[in-house]
């Protein structure tokens, strides 16, 4: 068992533009706009994939909600399938004759793209990480973000991405959607609401909809941002859960 | 899980080293890698990949053309799983695993692969092959097209049931699992982690590569005057870590520095700032001064770029210059798997005191400040470091030594 805090998140969905709007979706989006975050410079927000537009936004947003320094905090990423628009488009070009590829598009097809693109914009020389486990990502990530808290007690940034599945990639994984969200992570302290997070050999199931494993964590950064009560489990491993309970925000 | 608080300045994870192996073109299994350093043999071929068409040489493993997973698997087949599969067979290292999972259980062992291609080259053949927009019945594999699917395999095929996932944070993918895994084992989430780093050629990396007027069209020559680019290759590589004091431990990682430059995503820092402070935080994890070091493996890609920062970073950190090369012309840059490809090299010169050289390094580049290995040597120094650097700024640096 171990005991933490999450002091900030950000979000980015249908219907959603900040963590407190989720499960407050006003009005159903059948297109989510891409958010222009203002630590990008315009000269790159154009040649920035959405993947990494939405993870700055939230990465940003989450800073900002917990007061923390963008530059100076360590971050964990995360995408169920990483970017399938560029997936898709690398595939396709390459099933092609002329398989010349955009430079670009190449770099940005690494999966810690977001990550870079968010160290640059906010020019942070800490460590970056991407981590992945499909359907399970979210809470891989969330769990790795965990431990580097515990290995010395600083701030870690969580960020996870999930984007709409193009072509003929929705064949096998299914159309997916726009879910972007982050939490600050830092140790257990008395302004924060406690964070419980136990690990056990129970064999849970990984989600269904395995394209958007940022779902798992969805009802969570709501709950921290409006400072509600919250209770989660999430597979790890065939046979590993994590079961993280957040509690009521404490009376200032 | 035994519970545990946050605890506050603890001491850098270390993790002891049980088992390792490694598949790549100059050699299959620790014994082949070190015949193939010692005598300069070089695994480096003239490009053959199917349909590339690219003018440049490559770093093939040939065993994995024809080898196969097992019948009970091959709904997760794709060349990146079937590497991982010749891998995991070498120096008995899936009965090393298999024996630790016996004694401890399959949930308390923890998975982390380090990957940037995962099995990108299968889902290529899936839209070479598309039935009417969609992946054909014989590419239905979700398990296959997505970032962690040579994670999935190899926890599927080892039986591990503990927290699995992959890494992939291009060319630093799999410096980067030492680290989270020592993370894991001081925090007592596992009693063992398996750790590993694969890559297979594919037709994304050959051409984003060659977009990016980064491939050589001869043997990659590292920190060479001529240098003009990178070799792809591909490589599987695992290890088997367990917590710091288990009884019986030879080497350990001592200490790791993960940064990132903050600069640019496809290009290295000018000065080389995030590798140098990679290098400096794996030194002080570790404990250990620059003088402690008996060899650094370097990440040494052959671009210009790469080797020009790399250079000035070693130069801050070891000012009076200790052994230092680069092996990619024996393996080619493996990418996703260059980081343990590279540690698996650095534990074979801790245990053999034996210092490759800088295959195909002919004219040191006068312009460069560090000066790097053209000949063979050896060390007893009992602490060894290795470099691995990828996009999107992201470095790290790993030191090994003997257990005291």
């Amino acid at each position: 068992m171990m005991r933490l805090a999450v002091t900030g998140a950000g979000a980015w969905g249908r219907g959603v533009r900040c963590a407190a709007d989720i499960g407050r979706e006003v009005a159903h989006e059948d297109d989510v706009p891409v958010p222009r975050p203002a630590v990008i410079p315009k000269r790159e927000l154009r040649r920035s994939p959405n993947a990494s537009r939405l993870a700055v936004e939230v990465a940003v947003q989450a800073c900002e909600a917990a007061g923390q320094d963008t530059a100076n905090i360590r971050s964990v990423f995360t995408s169920s399938l990483g970017d399938s628009a560029i997936t898709d488009y690398m595939c396709r070009t390459l099933a092609g004759d002329d398989k010349l590829l955009s430079p670009t598009r190449f770099h940005n097809s690494v999966h810690n793209a977001a990550a870079g693109c968010w160290s640059i914009a906010c020019n942070n020389p800490l460590q970056t990480n991407f981590v992945a486990s499909f359907g399970n990502s979210a809470g891989l990530a969330f769990l790795e973000a965990m431990t580097l808290v515990a290995s010395d007690a600083r701030p870690t940034l969580f960020v996870a991405v999930d984007v709409p599945v193009p072509g003929p990639l929705a064949s096998v994984h299914g159309n997916g959607t726009t879910a972007a969200l982050a939490m600050v992570i830092d140790r257990e302290n008395e302004d924060a609401a406690p964070c419980t997070v136990t690990l056990d050999a129970s064999a849970v199931s990984t989600p269904e909809d395995h394209a958007i494993s940022t779902r798992t964590l969805w009802p969570m950064a709501g709950a921290q941002a409006r400072g509600e009560a919250w209770h989660g489990e999430l597979k790890l491993g065939t046979r590993s859960r994590m079961m993280i309970d957040l509690e009521t925000r404490r009376a200032q | 899980m035994h519970p545990r608080s946050i605890p506050t300045g603890r001491r850098t994870p270390r993790a002891g080293v049980h088992a390792w192996t490694s598949a790549s073109a100059c050699a299959l299994g620790n014994a082949g890698l070190h015949t193939a350093l010692r005598e300069g043999v070089s695994g480096l071929t003239r490009n053959d990949y199917p349909d590339s068409g690219l003018d440049t040489w490559i770093g093939r493993v040939r065993a994995c053309d024809n080898h196969q997973v097992e019948e009970s698997l091959q709904h997760l087949d794709s060349r990146n799983n079937r590497l991982a599969d010749l891998g995991l067979g070498l120096d008995r290292f899936d009965e090393r695993v298999a024996e630790v999972v016996d004694r401890l259980g399959a949930h308390r062992i923890g998975l982390i692969m380090g990957t940037s291609t995962a099995s990108i080259g299968r889902t290529e053949s899936a839209y070479a092959a598309l039935d009417n927009d969609s992946f054909a019945a014989v590419f239905q594999q979700p398990e296959v097209h997505n970032p962690h699917s040579v994670g999935h395999y190899v926890a599927t095929r080892l039986g591990i049931q503990g927290p699995s996932m992959s890494i992939s944070t291009a060319c630093s993918s799999s410096g980067k699992v030492f680290a989270s895994a020592a993370r894991w084992l001081q925090l007592g989430l596992v009693d063992a982690v398996v750790v590993g780093g694969v890559d297979s050629l594919c037709l994304s990396i050959l051409h984003g590569f060659a977009s990016l007027e980064l491939v050589s069209t001869r043997p990659c020559r590292p920190y060479d005057a001529a240098r003009d680019g990178i070799n792809i290759g591909e490589a599987a590589a695992f290890a088997l870590l367990l917590p710091e004091d288990t009884p019986g431990m030879e080497l350990e990682l001592k200490g790791f520095g993960e940064t990132s430059d903050a600069w640019h995503m496809a290009q290295p820092h000018p000065q080389g700032r995030g590798a140098r402070d990679a290098m400096r935080d794996a030194l002080r994890g570790a404990g250990v001064t620059a003088d402690d070091i008996g060899y650094v493996n370097l990440h040494g890609t052959a671009t210009p770029a790469n080797d020009a920062t790399e250079a000035k970073a070693l130069a801050e950190v070891f000012v009076d210059p200790v052994p230092a090369s680069s092996t990619k012309g024996w393996t080619g840059h493996t990418l996703g798997a260059a980081g343990i490809v590279g540690a698996v090299t650095a534990l074979d010169v801790l245990t053999s005191g034996h210092v490759p050289r800088t295959l195909n390094l002919d004219t040191p580049d006068p312009t460069l400040s560090y000066p790097v290995l053209t000949a063979s040597t050896t060390t007893t120094r009992d602490h060894v470091m290795c470099n691995s650097f990828g996009f999107g700024g992201n470095n790290c640096s790993l030191v090994f030594g003997r257990c005291t």
